[in-house]
Protein backbone atom coordinates (compact mmCIF):
# COMPACT_ATOMS: atom_id res chain seq x y z
CA UNK A 1 0.00 0.00 0.00
CA UNK A 2 1.15 3.09 -1.05
CA UNK A 3 0.88 6.03 1.89
CA UNK A 4 3.18 8.21 0.61
CA UNK A 5 1.06 10.31 -1.86
CA UNK A 6 -1.20 11.28 1.06
CA UNK A 7 -3.01 14.00 -1.11
CA UNK A 8 -4.84 11.72 -3.40
CA UNK A 9 -4.89 8.10 -2.08
CA UNK A 10 -5.39 5.66 -4.71
CA UNK A 11 -8.42 3.92 -3.67
CA UNK A 12 -11.00 3.57 -0.56
CA UNK A 13 -9.48 1.42 1.07
CA UNK A 14 -5.94 2.95 1.77
CA UNK A 15 -7.73 5.96 2.97
CA UNK A 16 -10.01 4.21 5.41
CA UNK A 17 -6.97 2.16 6.56
CA UNK A 18 -5.67 5.26 7.80
CA UNK A 19 -8.15 5.56 10.11
CA UNK A 20 -9.12 2.35 11.07
CA UNK A 21 -7.08 2.77 14.01
CA UNK A 22 -8.96 5.20 15.27
CA UNK A 23 -12.63 4.41 14.27
CA UNK A 24 -13.54 7.96 15.73
CA UNK A 25 -12.66 9.82 12.69
CA UNK A 26 -15.12 12.89 13.08
CA UNK A 27 -18.23 13.14 10.48
CA UNK A 28 -17.02 16.20 9.27
CA UNK A 29 -13.24 14.57 8.15
CA UNK A 30 -15.26 12.34 6.15
CA UNK A 31 -17.34 14.54 4.61
CA UNK A 32 -14.53 17.42 3.48
CA UNK A 33 -12.62 14.31 2.21
CA UNK A 34 -15.36 13.11 0.12
CA UNK A 35 -15.99 17.05 -1.22
CA UNK A 36 -12.17 17.14 -1.86
CA UNK A 37 -12.38 14.23 -4.27
CA UNK A 38 -14.79 15.54 -5.99
CA UNK A 39 -13.05 18.12 -6.54
CA UNK A 40 -10.68 16.55 -7.61
CA UNK A 41 -12.02 13.91 -9.90
CA UNK A 42 -13.94 17.11 -11.43
CA UNK A 43 -10.59 18.98 -12.01
CA UNK A 44 -9.25 15.67 -13.52
CA UNK A 45 -12.32 15.04 -16.06
CA UNK A 46 -12.42 18.75 -17.46
CA UNK A 47 -9.07 19.58 -17.75
CA UNK A 48 -7.69 16.95 -20.33
CA UNK A 49 -3.75 17.69 -19.37
CA UNK A 50 -4.47 16.09 -15.95
CA UNK A 51 -5.08 12.70 -17.59
CA UNK A 52 -1.17 11.28 -18.13
CA UNK A 53 -2.83 7.76 -16.98
CA UNK A 54 -5.87 7.11 -19.61
CA UNK A 55 -8.77 7.55 -16.73
CA UNK A 56 -7.49 5.14 -14.54
CA UNK A 57 -8.39 7.85 -11.69
CA UNK A 58 -11.93 7.21 -12.75
CA UNK A 59 -11.48 3.74 -11.03
CA UNK A 60 -12.57 5.84 -7.82
CA UNK A 61 -15.56 6.46 -9.51
CA UNK A 62 -18.33 8.40 -6.99
CA UNK A 63 -22.03 9.39 -7.58
CA UNK A 64 -22.39 11.89 -5.60
CA UNK A 65 -20.53 14.33 -8.00
CA UNK A 66 -22.97 13.68 -10.77
CA UNK A 67 -25.81 14.13 -8.90
CA UNK A 68 -24.98 17.69 -7.58
CA UNK A 69 -24.01 18.49 -10.85
CA UNK A 70 -27.77 17.21 -12.13
CA UNK A 71 -29.13 18.42 -9.61
CA UNK A 72 -27.85 22.31 -9.80
CA UNK A 73 -28.60 22.17 -13.49
CA UNK A 74 -31.82 21.08 -12.73
CA UNK A 75 -32.64 23.60 -10.34
CA UNK A 76 -31.15 26.58 -12.73
CA UNK A 77 -33.82 25.28 -15.52
CA UNK A 78 -36.80 25.00 -13.64
CA UNK A 79 -36.27 28.47 -11.79
CA UNK A 80 -35.79 29.95 -15.59
CA UNK A 81 -38.93 27.53 -16.85
CA UNK A 82 -41.64 29.27 -17.67
CA UNK A 83 -43.58 30.27 -14.43
CA UNK A 84 -47.20 30.64 -15.37
CA UNK A 85 -47.76 27.39 -13.58
CA UNK A 86 -45.98 25.92 -11.11
CA UNK A 87 -46.40 22.34 -12.62
CA UNK A 88 -44.12 23.05 -15.66
CA UNK A 89 -41.31 24.18 -13.34
CA UNK A 90 -41.36 20.85 -11.49
CA UNK A 91 -42.03 19.05 -14.58
CA UNK A 92 -38.85 20.54 -16.26
CA UNK A 93 -37.42 18.94 -13.00
CA UNK A 94 -38.08 15.69 -13.48
CA UNK A 95 -37.30 15.80 -17.04
CA UNK A 96 -34.18 16.78 -16.42
CA UNK A 97 -33.33 14.56 -13.69
CA UNK A 98 -34.46 11.36 -15.48
CA UNK A 99 -33.06 12.27 -18.91
CA UNK A 100 -29.58 12.60 -17.51
CA UNK A 101 -29.39 9.64 -15.10
CA UNK A 102 -31.59 7.01 -17.77
CA UNK A 103 -29.04 8.81 -20.34
CA UNK A 104 -25.92 8.10 -18.80
CA UNK A 105 -27.27 4.70 -18.17
CA UNK A 106 -28.29 4.05 -21.64
CA UNK A 107 -24.63 5.96 -23.16
CA UNK A 108 -23.24 2.82 -20.83
CA UNK A 109 -25.42 0.08 -21.67
CA UNK A 110 -24.51 0.49 -25.78
CA UNK A 111 -20.73 1.27 -24.72
CA UNK A 112 -20.89 -2.41 -22.74
CA UNK A 113 -22.78 -3.92 -25.49
CA UNK A 114 -20.35 -2.80 -28.34
CA UNK A 115 -17.86 -5.08 -26.54
CA UNK A 116 -16.31 -2.17 -24.22
CA UNK A 117 -14.87 -3.25 -21.01
CA UNK A 118 -15.82 -0.90 -18.19
CA UNK A 119 -17.14 -0.61 -15.06
CA UNK A 120 -20.64 0.37 -15.84
CA UNK A 121 -20.32 2.83 -12.74
CA UNK A 122 -17.22 4.44 -13.73
CA UNK A 123 -18.94 5.60 -17.23
CA UNK A 124 -21.55 7.06 -15.26
CA UNK A 125 -19.57 8.84 -13.07
CA UNK A 126 -17.71 9.87 -16.24
CA UNK A 127 -20.67 11.02 -17.82
CA UNK A 128 -22.16 12.86 -15.12
CA UNK A 129 -19.19 14.90 -14.24
CA UNK A 130 -18.81 16.45 -17.98
CA UNK A 131 -22.07 17.85 -17.13
CA UNK A 132 -20.62 20.16 -15.42
CA UNK A 133 -19.79 22.47 -18.49
CA UNK A 134 -23.67 22.17 -19.73
CA UNK A 135 -24.39 23.52 -15.56
CA UNK A 136 -22.18 26.70 -16.58
CA UNK A 137 -23.47 27.79 -19.38
CA UNK A 138 -27.13 27.08 -18.29
CA UNK A 139 -26.30 29.35 -15.33
CA UNK A 140 -25.26 32.17 -17.60
CA UNK A 141 -27.97 32.12 -19.81
CA UNK A 142 -30.15 31.87 -16.76
CA UNK A 143 -28.79 35.30 -16.11
CA UNK A 144 -28.05 37.30 -18.90
CA UNK A 145 -30.24 35.27 -21.62
CA UNK A 146 -33.04 37.53 -21.50
CA UNK A 147 -30.51 41.12 -22.38
CA UNK A 148 -29.12 38.61 -25.38
CA UNK A 149 -30.05 38.18 -28.80
CA UNK A 150 -30.26 34.04 -29.41
CA UNK A 151 -26.99 34.34 -31.64
CA UNK A 152 -24.98 35.55 -28.55
CA UNK A 153 -26.60 33.12 -26.37
CA UNK A 154 -25.43 30.04 -28.89
CA UNK A 155 -21.66 30.67 -28.68
CA UNK A 156 -21.82 29.84 -24.60
CA UNK A 157 -23.78 26.91 -25.74
CA UNK A 158 -21.75 25.63 -28.13
CA UNK A 159 -18.38 26.01 -26.48
CA UNK A 160 -19.45 23.77 -23.27
CA UNK A 161 -20.95 21.74 -25.22
CA UNK A 162 -17.54 21.16 -27.38
CA UNK A 163 -15.88 21.40 -23.84
CA UNK A 164 -17.70 18.45 -22.08
CA UNK A 165 -18.46 16.27 -25.55
CA UNK A 166 -14.56 16.52 -25.84
CA UNK A 167 -14.11 15.33 -22.05
CA UNK A 168 -15.73 12.48 -22.21
CA UNK A 169 -15.01 11.03 -26.15
CA UNK A 170 -11.69 10.52 -25.19
CA UNK A 171 -12.58 8.36 -22.24
CA UNK A 172 -15.55 6.32 -24.38
CA UNK A 173 -13.79 5.68 -26.86
CA UNK A 174 -10.67 4.74 -25.44
CA UNK A 175 -12.93 1.50 -24.09
CA UNK A 176 -14.30 -0.10 -27.61
CA UNK A 177 -12.35 -1.56 -30.14
CA UNK A 178 -11.48 0.79 -32.62
CA UNK A 179 -14.22 -0.22 -35.68
CA UNK A 180 -16.43 0.41 -33.11
CA UNK A 181 -15.65 4.14 -31.93
CA UNK A 182 -17.95 6.08 -33.53
CA UNK A 183 -20.57 3.80 -32.37
CA UNK A 184 -19.81 4.62 -29.27
CA UNK A 185 -19.30 8.02 -29.32
CA UNK A 186 -22.26 9.26 -31.34
CA UNK A 187 -24.63 8.67 -28.24
CA UNK A 188 -22.48 10.35 -26.15
CA UNK A 189 -22.99 13.79 -28.50
CA UNK A 190 -26.57 13.21 -28.69
CA UNK A 191 -26.67 12.89 -25.02
CA UNK A 192 -24.97 16.59 -24.55
CA UNK A 193 -26.53 17.89 -27.42
CA UNK A 194 -29.86 17.52 -26.34
CA UNK A 195 -29.20 18.52 -22.68
CA UNK A 196 -27.11 21.42 -24.13
CA UNK A 197 -30.29 22.17 -26.74
CA UNK A 198 -32.82 21.72 -23.75
CA UNK A 199 -30.75 24.67 -21.61
CA UNK A 200 -31.08 27.02 -24.40
CA UNK A 201 -34.99 26.55 -25.10
CA UNK A 202 -36.71 26.69 -21.82
CA UNK B 1 -32.03 -11.61 26.69
CA UNK B 2 -28.92 -11.75 27.62
CA UNK B 3 -28.07 -9.27 30.19
CA UNK B 4 -24.43 -9.94 29.85
CA UNK B 5 -24.29 -7.12 26.98
CA UNK B 6 -23.43 -4.01 27.90
CA UNK B 7 -25.66 -0.97 26.83
CA UNK B 8 -28.40 -2.19 27.38
CA UNK B 9 -31.01 -1.02 30.04
CA UNK B 10 -34.35 -3.39 29.82
CA UNK B 11 -37.19 -1.02 31.14
CA UNK B 12 -40.09 -2.51 32.17
CA UNK B 13 -42.63 -2.01 28.93
CA UNK B 14 -44.75 0.92 29.71
CA UNK B 15 -48.46 1.19 28.45
CA UNK B 16 -47.73 3.94 26.38
CA UNK B 17 -48.86 3.66 22.62
CA UNK B 18 -45.02 3.77 21.89
CA UNK B 19 -42.91 0.76 20.10
CA UNK B 20 -40.06 -0.87 21.16
CA UNK B 21 -38.11 2.31 21.68
CA UNK B 22 -39.28 1.92 24.81
CA UNK B 23 -37.54 -1.14 25.50
CA UNK B 24 -34.43 0.24 25.03
CA UNK B 25 -33.11 3.21 26.90
CA UNK B 26 -32.06 5.27 23.23
CA UNK B 27 -29.19 7.27 25.51
CA UNK B 28 -27.74 4.68 26.82
CA UNK B 29 -26.58 4.34 23.41
CA UNK B 30 -23.03 4.33 22.25
CA UNK B 31 -23.48 7.01 19.64
CA UNK B 32 -26.63 8.74 20.50
CA UNK B 33 -26.21 11.70 18.34
CA UNK B 34 -25.80 9.24 15.14
CA UNK B 35 -28.78 7.48 15.86
CA UNK B 36 -30.51 10.22 15.94
CA UNK B 37 -29.46 11.33 12.49
CA UNK B 38 -29.90 7.85 11.05
CA UNK B 39 -33.57 8.38 11.99
CA UNK B 40 -33.69 12.15 10.97
CA UNK B 41 -33.05 11.87 7.31
CA UNK B 42 -35.14 9.34 6.88
CA UNK B 43 -37.96 10.89 8.82
CA UNK B 44 -37.70 14.27 6.89
CA UNK B 45 -37.85 12.14 3.03
CA UNK B 46 -40.91 10.58 4.39
CA UNK B 47 -42.06 14.00 5.68
CA UNK B 48 -41.64 15.32 2.93
CA UNK B 49 -42.61 12.90 0.78
CA UNK B 50 -45.90 12.84 2.21
CA UNK B 51 -46.98 16.17 3.83
CA UNK B 52 -44.85 18.68 1.99
CA UNK B 53 -47.70 19.41 -0.89
CA UNK B 54 -49.76 20.63 2.28
CA UNK B 55 -46.59 23.47 3.39
CA UNK B 56 -45.36 24.45 0.68
CA UNK B 57 -47.68 25.00 -2.81
CA UNK B 58 -44.48 24.52 -4.83
CA UNK B 59 -44.00 21.50 -6.51
CA UNK B 60 -40.15 22.33 -7.14
CA UNK B 61 -38.99 22.32 -4.14
CA UNK B 62 -40.92 19.12 -2.99
CA UNK B 63 -38.97 17.86 -5.01
CA UNK B 64 -35.76 19.18 -4.73
CA UNK B 65 -36.32 18.72 -0.71
CA UNK B 66 -37.58 15.09 -1.26
CA UNK B 67 -34.00 14.60 -3.48
CA UNK B 68 -31.89 16.38 -1.24
CA UNK B 69 -32.93 14.00 1.59
CA UNK B 70 -32.89 10.97 -0.11
CA UNK B 71 -29.11 11.38 -0.87
CA UNK B 72 -28.39 12.54 2.53
CA UNK B 73 -29.76 9.50 3.99
CA UNK B 74 -28.00 7.27 1.54
CA UNK B 75 -24.98 9.32 1.99
CA UNK B 76 -25.14 9.01 6.11
CA UNK B 77 -26.43 5.69 6.53
CA UNK B 78 -23.57 4.12 3.94
CA UNK B 79 -20.46 6.22 5.03
CA UNK B 80 -21.08 7.30 8.49
CA UNK B 81 -24.30 4.98 10.27
CA UNK B 82 -23.00 2.06 9.21
CA UNK B 83 -19.39 2.48 10.44
CA UNK B 84 -20.46 4.19 14.13
CA UNK B 85 -23.62 2.21 14.53
CA UNK B 86 -23.14 -1.39 13.39
CA UNK B 87 -19.08 -1.36 12.50
CA UNK B 88 -19.95 -2.18 9.13
CA UNK B 89 -18.80 -0.87 5.84
CA UNK B 90 -18.92 -1.59 2.11
CA UNK B 91 -17.65 0.14 -1.12
CA UNK B 92 -15.70 -0.71 -4.26
CA UNK B 93 -12.44 -1.04 -4.92
CA UNK B 94 -10.44 -2.09 -7.85
CA UNK B 95 -7.64 -4.94 -8.69
CA UNK B 96 -4.78 -3.99 -9.77
CA UNK B 97 -5.47 -5.33 -13.08
CA UNK B 98 -8.30 -3.14 -13.47
CA UNK B 99 -10.94 -4.89 -12.68
CA UNK B 100 -13.95 -3.96 -10.43
CA UNK B 101 -14.31 -5.97 -7.03
CA UNK B 102 -16.94 -5.20 -3.80
CA UNK B 103 -15.53 -5.32 -0.37
CA UNK B 104 -17.45 -5.57 2.32
CA UNK B 105 -16.00 -5.47 5.63
CA UNK B 106 -16.50 -5.48 9.38
CA UNK B 107 -14.54 -3.71 12.32
CA UNK B 108 -13.29 -5.97 14.99
CA UNK B 109 -12.99 -3.09 17.56
CA UNK B 110 -15.34 -0.32 17.98
CA UNK B 111 -17.54 0.56 20.85
CA UNK B 112 -21.50 -1.34 19.66
CA UNK B 113 -24.22 -1.64 21.92
CA UNK B 114 -26.78 -3.87 21.12
CA UNK B 115 -29.42 -0.54 21.04
CA UNK B 116 -27.23 0.79 18.15
CA UNK B 117 -27.41 -2.35 15.63
CA UNK B 118 -31.43 -2.55 16.62
CA UNK B 119 -31.91 0.94 15.91
CA UNK B 120 -30.22 0.71 12.62
CA UNK B 121 -31.26 -2.63 11.53
CA UNK B 122 -34.94 -1.66 12.75
CA UNK B 123 -35.26 1.79 10.55
CA UNK B 124 -33.26 0.32 7.43
CA UNK B 125 -35.50 -2.69 6.87
CA UNK B 126 -38.56 -0.27 7.83
CA UNK B 127 -38.07 2.17 5.38
CA UNK B 128 -36.75 0.11 2.83
CA UNK B 129 -40.55 -1.63 3.16
CA UNK B 130 -42.40 1.98 3.67
CA UNK B 131 -40.70 2.86 0.53
CA UNK B 132 -41.16 -0.21 -1.61
CA UNK B 133 -44.84 0.02 -0.35
CA UNK B 134 -45.22 3.62 -1.85
CA UNK B 135 -43.79 2.53 -4.85
CA UNK B 136 -46.20 -0.10 -5.36
CA UNK B 137 -49.17 2.13 -4.30
CA UNK B 138 -47.70 5.05 -7.06
CA UNK B 139 -47.71 1.69 -9.50
CA UNK B 140 -51.47 1.25 -8.94
CA UNK B 141 -52.46 4.43 -8.92
CA UNK B 142 -50.57 5.64 -12.56
CA UNK B 143 -48.44 8.41 -10.60
CA UNK B 144 -45.74 8.46 -12.57
CA UNK B 145 -44.19 11.81 -11.31
CA UNK B 146 -44.05 10.23 -7.46
CA UNK B 147 -43.50 6.50 -8.98
CA UNK B 148 -39.77 8.07 -9.43
CA UNK B 149 -39.07 9.69 -6.05
CA UNK B 150 -40.32 6.97 -3.85
CA UNK B 151 -38.42 4.30 -6.84
CA UNK B 152 -34.95 6.32 -6.01
CA UNK B 153 -36.11 6.54 -2.36
CA UNK B 154 -36.98 2.60 -2.61
CA UNK B 155 -33.79 1.28 -4.59
CA UNK B 156 -31.09 3.29 -2.35
CA UNK B 157 -32.69 2.13 0.92
CA UNK B 158 -32.65 -1.19 -0.38
CA UNK B 159 -28.83 -1.06 -1.57
CA UNK B 160 -27.86 0.15 1.51
CA UNK B 161 -29.55 -2.63 3.19
CA UNK B 162 -28.36 -5.45 0.83
CA UNK B 163 -24.68 -3.79 1.39
CA UNK B 164 -24.96 -4.26 4.97
CA UNK B 165 -26.57 -7.78 5.02
CA UNK B 166 -23.58 -8.89 3.09
CA UNK B 167 -21.28 -7.30 5.23
CA UNK B 168 -22.91 -8.35 8.49
CA UNK B 169 -22.89 -11.98 6.05
CA UNK B 170 -18.99 -11.75 6.57
CA UNK B 171 -18.97 -10.73 10.05
CA UNK B 172 -21.25 -13.53 10.99
CA UNK B 173 -18.45 -15.97 9.23
CA UNK B 174 -15.61 -14.45 11.01
CA UNK B 175 -17.61 -14.95 14.36
CA UNK B 176 -17.67 -18.69 13.50
CA UNK B 177 -14.44 -18.88 12.20
CA UNK B 178 -13.08 -17.64 15.49
CA UNK B 179 -15.34 -19.69 17.67
CA UNK B 180 -14.03 -23.30 15.60
CA UNK B 181 -10.42 -21.85 16.61
CA UNK B 182 -11.29 -21.46 19.61
CA UNK B 183 -12.76 -24.97 19.92
CA UNK B 184 -10.29 -26.30 18.15
CA UNK B 185 -7.67 -24.70 20.59
CA UNK B 186 -9.49 -26.02 23.52
CA UNK B 187 -10.08 -29.63 22.39
CA UNK B 188 -5.84 -29.77 21.58
CA UNK B 189 -5.22 -28.05 25.26
CA UNK B 190 -7.52 -30.95 27.14
CA UNK B 191 -5.87 -33.81 24.83
CA UNK B 192 -2.89 -32.31 25.52
CA UNK B 193 -3.50 -32.16 29.07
Amino acid sequence: MDYTNQKHPQNYSQMEDLKTLDLEESVSETIMRDLRMIAYKLKYVLIPKEQEDNGKELRNWDLWGPLIFCLTLAMTLSFKADSTTSSSKSDVFAIIFVLIWVGAFVVTLNAQLLGGKVSFFQSVCLLGYCVFPINIEAIIIAFVGSYLPFVVKLIPVIICFAWSAYSSVGFMASLVPPHKKKLAVYPVFLFYLFLSWFSLIV
Amino acid sequence: MNSKNEGIEMKPILKQDREEISKYDITKAAHPGICFFHIFFKFCAFFSYLFLGLIISSTLFQYILIMIFHSFDFYTVKNITGKFLVGLRWYSDFTPKGDEIWRFECFDKCKRSKIDSSVFWTFQFGASCAWAFFVFTNVLSFEFVDIIFAGIGASLSWINLWGFYKCSKDQQRKMKGVQSYLTKKGLQMAVQS
